[in-house]
């Protein structure tokens, strides 16, 4: 099998199929799998962690290390995409009780509305501002709730999905998901076209 | 608290049922009093979900880090490409594999170390990657003695 045959299965290949691949060494396996999840899952790295740049390349390198140290213990028959997402939000809950960080994030979220409203609006687009406003918000909702908001809304998984990830009933999911559109609805008030 | 919690997940029923085109009075009545106004908030919505298509990439430096650790890591585990199976993955295994790595072990053992045996207490014993030849070894229920070891003088 010539190595292009090869690569152009490798792409074909479904998420399981490359990590029971990657259990054997098989480097192409691996980049691919690197190339499907490394910018989702820094991006949920980047929103779940008040956008410390080099902790998520830290967590994003964890992440992978660990896929292919302990890929032998995946179970095959399971969905990867879920796995791999209650893994990252594993890590960062763990991060979340380790540090504390929920002090320094609301340190954080008030710099970020310093940052905000002390820039030049004419520098900056109204996406922009809502894009930082809202990454603001973001960072004062406690973990759970933020990471299945991101995990429903971001990534596209159902209620069902992000309850086994979280250990949770689904019921729980959807007021977890409610109490977030509220509180976005009230400190993004400003931004509603109507408002 | 339960109670709130059970509110809050009629209520995101309510509002994915209003998304789907349930626009009824009490429908919007009941959301607009959670929400504000329900159209302007689906705008909102819409803005919010667009912020996030948006997605940053690490920098080459976490990959090169990764690509390095894979190549140590399967460098170590190389002893299995050599053929040599880990004791911990032979249970394993099917049962003609750990027969067929036995007798290969065995045939193994047999051309690298020969043992003959002359009578009951008495042993030959050629170790051919120690020394050169061993004249004579005598083993008996008392003693244990080897007339003569030549070794080689590279």
């Amino acid at each position: 099998m010539n190595i292009q045959t090869k690569m152009k299965n490798v792409t074909q290949e479904t998420d399981e199929g490359l990590v029971e691949r990657l259990g054997l060494g098989d480097k192409p396996a691996f980049d691919e799998l690197y190339k499907r999840y490394n910018r989702p899952l820094f991006s949920f790295f980047m929103k779940m962690l008040s956008r410390d740049r080099e902790k998520c390349e830290d967590f994003l390198q964890d992440i992978f290390m660990r896929l292919f140290e302990k890929s032998n213990y995946f179970d095959t028959s399971r969905k990867f995409k879920p796995w791999i997402y209650s893994v990252a939000h594993n890590m960062v809950k763990n991060e979340y009780k380790k540090l504390q960080v929920r002090q320094i994030i609301a340190k954080d979220a008030d710099t970020e509305n310093v940052r905000v409203n002390g820039n030049n609006p004419e520098t900056q687009t109204q996406e922009q501002f809502f894009k930082e406003k809202l990454d603001a918000c973001l960072m004062k909702i406690e973990p759970d709730k933020k990471a299945a908001f991101i995990l429903k809304y971001k990534e596209g998984f159902s209620i069902n999905e992000i309850a086994e990830m979280q250990g949770v009933k689904e019921g729980t999911i959807k007021s977890r998901l409610f109490y977030v559109k509220k509180h976005l609805s009230y400190e993004l008030a400003e931004y509603k076209p109507n408002a | 608290m339960l109670r709130k919690m059970k509110d809050m997940e009629k209520l995101y029923d309510l509002l994915n049922s209003f998304k789907k085109g349930n626009t009824d009075a009490d429908t919007r009545k009941t959301l607009e009093k959670e929400l504000g106004n329900m159209e302007s908030f689906e705008d909102l919505d819409k803005k919010i979900l667009d912020s996030f298509t948006e997605k940053e990439s690490p920098s080459e430096s976490v990959k090169s880090k990764l690509d390095g650790a894979f190549e140590e890591k399967f460098r170590a585990n190389n002893a299995q490409h050599l053929g040599i199976i880990p004791l911990r993955n032979i249970n394993s295994r099917k049962p003609w594999k750990v027969f067929a790595y036995a007798a290969s072990v065995s045939l193994f053992l047999y051309f690298t170390v020969q043992v003959g045996f002359n009578g009951r207490y008495d042993a030959n014993v050629v170790l051919p990657l120690l020394a050169d030849s061993i004249s004579e070894v005598t083993i008996d229920s008392n003693n244990f003695s080897v007339d003569s070891l030549v070794f080689p003088n590279n």
